[in-house]
């Protein structure tokens, strides 16, 4: 009989030679039957028109053969379902647990995925987004004013402007590279905060996306500056701040120096360009100089400086037939010419050639533009894999607790085999009832990761910019669900359905078979999962444990000044109009009235802040210190108030720090760093002696006139840099446009923030707060996403050991209770409880042996691999692997000892009566 | 699947070829017409053509097995056999026939 389901379905594909067989069939009965009929004195002819009559209508007959195969076979489905259903009805807690535990694995990994998709594979909603190609480096974004070298990040203005005017290979167009938190205007309301982007003119036609309501950006839009103050806002920001509203058409949006109307609403799912952040408004570029006041970006003379404001992504649509290759070609000897025709004529032949080695890299974006891609996608991988490696353990549990109930129904199946029941038919019974589990689990899964997807999104954001990513339920992510839920099925359900339906048929009949081989050979296999789930778990429990110890470590670095009650307010004077000569002034007339709040302690300022993302660095020449080549001389630096390290708790451990006297007219002075001094002074006494920055042809010569302790002020990890500090009042080539004030409170800081805005508003109203946080909540945010992976995988360990826990437990239990009669045999003969339990002890700890060492295997093999993502401690931590060993011991002899006491309680009297 | 009008007829067919291959053994399809023929002395005339389906079907369910082989005039022909679950399937549509009869007997009797 052999598959007769397969042969079925076999026979439906193969309806024409059914339809042949049939005929020889049909064609040999009428030849008989004519033959026979002649026989009784019929004529020939007659005889075997009478058989074609008797035989009836050959095409129905095929028909309905045809039709039976597709009915059977739907029909034996059903009825395979319809006993799979009862099978759950009458094992309500098996189904529950199991369908729970594949439920958490499913929905895990989809939640995951579905934010890997999102992410980084789902193509932008724009025309034909195979055509898209990015010019710049999509890992950069902000504002980079200085000169570049080698790959370049972003592009300026001026440069875009060339590109775009002179490509014969790319439709190119342009977007603000920082993402901003706008402070905004609606219809002269009061003021409240817009995220947004300034992009060319003609960025919704290069990427092909239509409006929803009115109209875009126009190519005869952008013919200067400030000339078209016009706002696209997108459909999402429409339905939440217009209420879907066509009069949003005509609103107008006062942006700082800008007054736009809204033209148009863009596509509903349209949320830019860039991965995880959808702007609410988008603003011409032109408008630049009116909503950046005191930064016009716009107009550049290339010639003047070698300095270039660097903020632009720049994306590019391929012309029809044009290859990326192609237009990297063309793009690059494009921005040569730029670049040489793009800096002062009176450079040094050395700056020149430094500064003309540069180029562009065309990128495919089809996905868009995602900075920290691959962080992310690293990480977001490293919890795919965990929540992999849990469904793994899940699908081992529910194999089991299936061979078990198989084993139950060992009489049963051998009773059916017995009369003819085809074995590949009880295999599909069981893959269906498998194959239900693992549906009904997706569907719970689905159900509960649509939610998670967004906590985890959420998890996954700073705290102040929260990750702006549409999780939705596409294609892929189906796909993704649908093949995992059918491995998942097929993975736990094949085995057990093999493993059943290799039945002994005399042997599973006889009445007192307890100890048949079939049950033998299960316990075998029952066993291996155990051990396969102890080692999967060990590797788990290892992994979550070294990344909870990055964590602790991360969070416990001494920084070498107190995090305790320090805020950080950043305050931006240049848009509010404040002249080079004014800034100083304004930072220590703030500072002092920061300073005369009752609850402030200290207070003191400086450019770059501390943990804010920014830092500025250049090639320094030192007093005393011989290069060994062109470029080994780069430090850190940044600009500070007087009273800086004072004021933050910074020990000086030579000189005396930056003060009030340190002013624009008095003599250039810094102070250094720990680093600074053992790099470049190596020993020497670096007070008196002057460090030259050597930025492009500028040099800035400043006395050392103290040293100060190495602190972490932007990075927690790695060396600290070589660091000077000069005085903000002298600057580095021109005086801070925005500052960071650091105010040490006494009580709590998040309590006065109301006080310090109402203060800097004293000082002046149109100053904007750009940024308030505590230092705790920027290195919180930094640790953001390593704390994420730590917590998600200390659950999912936790989940790895609960499931082997029950895993065990479910085994061993089966196992004492299988062997009942021997273990009272035993004590019939003499063994004491202490022994019986021994034994079964014996047992577990081979077993649980056997798991850690296949575990261990795997926790060297793999680990190393998240290496890089690990601080303070190696990937094969001695402490995190011993504590993982004991815990998982722990759990594992705690699970085993309840079947051992059960073992230990059974009654000899009582087990062999149960013989 | 929806219960067929002819339920009845086609479980009759059923009994009838299963209860064939139970006694004669192994036999080609027109050996079963012929068979049932005989017993019933022509009595009963089963559509020739609809065997064919049936025994497709019935061969589906697992109780009948089919397999090509050579006819005694060594022509290529599809035999079939009954399997332990036909037995089981006669026993049954036998009991539900005698069941059956005896009801329509009864009320044939009394009416």
């Amino acid at each position: 009989m052999g598959m007769a389901w397969l042969a079925r379905i076999w026979n439906t594909l193969r309806a024409g030679r059914l339809d042949g067989e049939l005929e020889e069939e049909l064609r040999y009965h009428r030849e008989l039957r004519a033959r026979d009929l002649e026989k009784s004195g019929m004529s020939g002819r007659a005889a075997s028109a009478e058989a074609a009559l008797r035989l009836g209508n050959l095409t129905l007959q095929k028909e309905r053969m045809r039709e039976m195969d597709i009915a059977t076979r739907i029909e034996t489905v059903f009825r395979d379902l319809r006993y799979a259903l009862r099978q759950f009805v009458h094992n309500p807690v098996f189904s529950a647990v199991a369908v729970l535990s594949l439920a958490l694995g499913i929905g895990a990994n989809t939640a995951i995925f579905s934010v890997l998709n999102a992410a980084l594979l789902r193509s932008l909603p724009v025309r034909n987004p195979q055509e898209m190609v990015m010019l710049t480096d999509p890992d950069s974004s902000g504002v980079f004013v200085g000169s570049s070298n080698g790959e370049r990040g972003l592009l300026t203005y001026a440069e875009f402007g060339k590109l775009r005017d002179r490509s014969t290979t790319m439709d190119l167009c342009a977007s603000e590279s920082a993402f901003n938190q706008w402070n905004v205007r609606i219809a002269g309301g009061s003021q409240e905060e817009a995220r947004g982007r300034l992009v060319s003119e003609n960025y919704f036609s290069v990427f092909g996306v239509d409006p929803a309501i009115g109209r875009f950006f126009a190519k005869t839009d952008g013919k200067g500056a400030g000339s078209d103050p016009y706002a696209v806002i997108s459909y999402d920001y429409w339905r939440r701040r217009f209420a879907g509203n066509t009069n949003a058409l005509g609103a107008s949006i006062r942006l700082y120096g800008a007054t736009l109307t809204v033209i148009g609403v863009a596509a509903p799912g349209f949320h830019g360009e860039t991965a995880g952040e959808a702007p609410d408004i988008w603003a011409p570029m032109m408008m630049e100089p009116l909503v950046k006041p005191g930064r016009d970006w716009i107009h550049e003379d290339l010639t003047k400086s070698i300095d270039k404001v660097m903020w632009l992504h720049v994306f590019g649509r391929l012309e029809p037939g044009a290859s990326q290759a192609k237009a990297q070609a063309e793009v690059n000897v494009l921005f040569k010419a730029i670049i040489e025709s793009g800096y002062p004529k009176t450079l040094s032949e050395r700056t020149r050639k430094n500064l003309l080695d540069q180029h562009l890299r065309v990128r495919d974006a089809r996905t868009g533009a995602f900075g920290g891609r691959n962080e992310f996608s690293q990480q977001l991988i490293v919890l795919l894999i965990t929540a992999g490696l849990v469904l793994l353990i899940a699908c081992a549990n529910v194999a089991n607790l299936l061979l078990a109930r198989a084993t139950a129904r060992y009489r049963e199946i051998g009773i059916r085999l017995s009369i003819g029941a085809a074995k590949g038919r009880l295999v599909r019974q069981f893959l269906t009832e498998s194959l239900l589990l693992a549906v009904l689990a997706a569907i719970a899964g689905v159900i509960a990761a649509a939610g998670a997807a967004r906590v985890l999104v959420l998890l996954l954001s700073d705290s102040a910019n929260e990750l702006q990513l549409q999780t939705t339920f596409d294609w892929r992510v189906l796909l993704f669900t649908l093949g995992i839920t059918a491995l998942t099925g097929l993975l736990f359900g094949l085995a057990p359905a093999l493993q059943a339906t290799r039945v002994d048929i005399g042997e599973s009949l006889k009445e007192t078979s307890r100890q048949t081989t079939g049950a033998g050979k299960r316990m075998t296999f029952a066993k291996g999962l155990v051990a396969a789930q102890i080692a999967l778990s060990l590797l788990l429990v290892v992994g979550a444990g070294l990344f909870l110890r990055t964590l602790w470590n991360l969070q416990s670095v001494t920084l070498g000044y107190s995090k305790a009650k320090l805020l950080l307010v950043r305050v931006d004077a240049l848009t509010a109009g404040y002249k080079d000569t004014q800034r100083p002034t304004l930072y220590n007339e703030i500072s002092g009235r920061l300073r005369a709040l009752p609850g402030v302690r200290a207070v003191t300022y400086s450019e770059n802040g501390l943990f804010s993302g920014t830092e500025s660095g250049d090639p320094v020449d030192v007093e005393g210190f011989v290069h060994k080549s062109k470029d080994d001389a780069h430090a850190a630096f940044d600009q500070i108030g007087p009273g800086y390290f004072s004021g933050l708790g910074i020990p000086l451990l030579l000189g005396r720090e930056i003060e009030l006297r340190d002013t624009a007219t008095a003599p250039r002075v810094c102070v250094i760093n720990e680093a600074f001094t053992k790099r470049f002074f190596a020993g020497r006494n670096p007070i008196g002696k002057h460090v030259t920055d050597t930025y492009g042809d500028t040099h800035l010569t400043m006395e050392v006139v103290g040293v100060a302790k190495d602190v972490r002020d932007h990075r927690l990890r790695g060396a600290v840099r070589e660091r000077f500090y000069v005085s903000a009042a002298q600057g580095d080539g021109g005086i801070p446009t925005a500052i960071n004030f650091e105010i040490r409170t006494i009580a709590d800081p998040n309590a006065l923030l109301n006080m310090i805005r109402r203060t800097i508003s004293g000082v002046n109203a149109d100053l904007p707060i750009t940024s308030a946080r505590t230092i705790d909540d920027l290195i919180d945010s930094r640790n953001q996403q390593p704390r994420t992976i730590a917590r998600l995988c200390a659950i999912f360990g936790a989940i790895a050991l609960l499931l082997a826990a029950i895993g065990l437990y479910g085994v061993l239990s089966y196992n004492v209770a299988r062997r009942t009669n021997e273990i009272g045999v035993r004590m019939a003969l003499g063994a004491g409880h202490g022994e019986v339990t021994k034994m079964i002890f014996k047992e577990t700890g081979v077993l649980i042996g056997i798991g850690m060492l296949a575990g261990m295997a795997a926790v060297f093999a793999t680990t190393r691999l998240v290496a890089s993502r690990l601080y303070g401690l190696s990937a094969l931590d001695p402490a995190t692997i011993a504590v993982a060993l004991g815990i998982l011991g722990a759990v594992a002899l705690a699970a085993g000892y309840i079947p051992a006491a059960r073992a230990a309680r059974v009654s000899p009297l009582a087990a062999l009566r149960h013989e | 699947m929806a219960k067929h009008p002819n339920d009845r007829l086609q479980g009759t067919l059923d009994l009838l070829i299963l209860k064939s291959l139970a006694t004669r053994g192994t036999m080609h399809g027109y050996g079963i017409t012929l068979h049932i023929d005989t017993i019933a002395r022509d009595a009963l005339r089963i559509e020739e053509g609809s065997l064919y389906p049936a025994l497709h079907r019935m061969a589906q369910e697992g109780w009948i097995r089919a397999k090509w082989g050579a006819s005694e005039n060594n022509r290529r022909a599809r035999f079939y056999t009954i399997t332990p679950a036909g037995m089981k399937q006669l026993a049954e549509e036998e009991k539900r026939w005698s069941e059956l009869t005896q009801a329509v007997a009864r009320v044939l009797q009394f009416a």
